[in-house]
């Protein structure tokens, strides 16, 4: 750690005392100097407080993350669709080819070989998110998901900080959920959502929470799984998605 | 690890990162995704999270350099036809007042003080940010002060308007 011809510390120390790049005795070196410099704690106030600054200001700002990045991974390498019409075509054409044509499987191997691997190849992934329905672009910014896949035949969502859960209401307030068989019933109570899956294992469930859902808790079978609290809400509307397993 | 590990670690830090540093998210999905199919062609990438936010810099930085030269042969030709795509992100997404604000400050920093700042709010260290910008570890901290520094200038009423 350097010091100023005054003395102070000088300020690529200050962000690594910020940053925890400092080794244990430059930290204390630090801490001893600042305790008794105010022009070294006014820097590293004004640095943390910028640093700070910027950090709140990303995190407000921040996008959505797009569906196309929110799926499981067989979903991106194989399903992505491309964005110029050549190859639209180009692919129409190749699975026409590999359809019709004993030529089909050599291409196939091919493509295979050339993208490394396919949705066959990929492991089993337990907890996946249904990219169906996606919602618009103004509800992605104003709610989270919860994707999960239960291995029991009812789970209940505890939504904290709602005096009721409205499903799929028409004024967009409210809970909305989703499944990926028609035979799971979503029954709401008070502040609970109660999915009963019954025989219709394994199935995906998705349930977009709104902006006012402070926490919210899963019991599986009347057991709690999981419990989110109000920084995982937070990270969850950071990054557009969580992923909660249930199995 | 492998390219299933490195998807589901990495692509939603990745999509922050390249959407904060273009402003444009759709342009950052398009980065995000051939940082990854870029990835599924490459063998002996050790330190994945590291290569694949190189990956996606770069691609962003050229996109950028073309961007810039499209504007020049613009200026030089004297156009004045109406561009059939918008150019800037912000012509195109409905922004609000804070991100817009937020956006010129990043807008106003170079490209390396932009990446420095950015791999930093993604939890690099000093040492990996030195690497990616091509300096020495001891110069990252004077490198994050100054453009620390430079931002809050550009970032007055946004720490009016989330205070």
């Amino acid at each position: 750690m350097t010091a100023t011809p005054n003395n102070h510390i000088d300020v690529a120390a200050l962000v690594g005392l910020i940053d925890g790049c400092l080794s244990p005795a430059d930290v204390a070196v630090a801490r001893t100097h600042i305790a008794t410099c105010l022009p070294c704690r006014e820097s590293l106030n004004r640095l943390s407080a910028d640093s700070n600054l910027l950090t709140k200001a990303l995190l407000q700002t921040d996008f959505p993350v797009p569906p196309s990045l929110c799926g499981s991974r067989a979903v991106v390498v194989e399903n992505s669709p491309p964005k110029h019409s050549w190859l639209v075509a180009a692919a129409i054409i190749t699975l026409v080819v590999v359809g019709v044509s004993p030529l089909g499987a050599l291409i196939s191997d091919t493509i295979r070989s050339v993208i490394g691997k396919t949705a066959s190849d990929a492991p089993a992934i337990p907890v996946t998110v249904a990219p169906e329905p996606e919602p618009a672009a103004s509800e992605a910014e104003s709610e989270s998901a919860i994707s999960f896949r239960p291995a029991t035949s009812r789970v209940t969502v505890n939504v904290l900080g709602a005096s009721y859960v409205f499903l799929r209401p028409a004024s967009g307030i409210g809970v909305r959920a989703s499944a990926s068989s028609d035979g799971v019933e979503f029954v709401v109570a008070g502040d609970r959502l109660n999915v009963i899956v019954g025989n219709e294992n394994p199935v995906d469930l998705t349930i977009w929470l709104p902006l006012s859902t402070e926490g919210l808790s899963l019991l599986a079978d009347g057991a709690q799984v999981a419990d989110v609290g109000t920084g995982e809400l937070d990270e969850m509307r950071i990054m557009g998605v969580l992923e909660i397993p249930v199995q | 690890m492998d390219f299933e590990e490195a998807y589901d670690e990495y692509r939603t830090e990745l999509f922050r990162y390249a959407s904060r540093y273009s402003g444009d998210p759709d342009f950052a999905e398009d980065v995000v995704q051939e940082a990854y199919v870029r990835l599924s062609k490459t063998t002996g990438v050790e330190k994945v999270r590291q290569w694949l936010y190189s990956v996606v810099t770069n691609l962003m930085k050229d996109e950028s350099r073309i961007a810039t030269r499209r504007s020049e042969l613009t200026v030089v030709h004297g156009d004045v036809l109406e561009p059939t795509t918008p150019v800037a992100p912000d012509q195109v997404l409905e922004k609000t007042d804070l991100r817009k604000m937020v956006r010129e400050a990043l807008d106003n920093l170079t490209e390396r003080d932009r990446t420095v700042l950015l791999m930093r709010e993604e939890g690099f260290s000093h040492k990996e940010i030195a690497e990616a910008v091509g300096t020495t570890t001891g110069s990252v901290g004077t490198l994050i002060a100054r453009a620390l520094a430079n931002l809050a200038k550009h970032l007055v009423h946004v720490r009016e308007l989330i205070a």
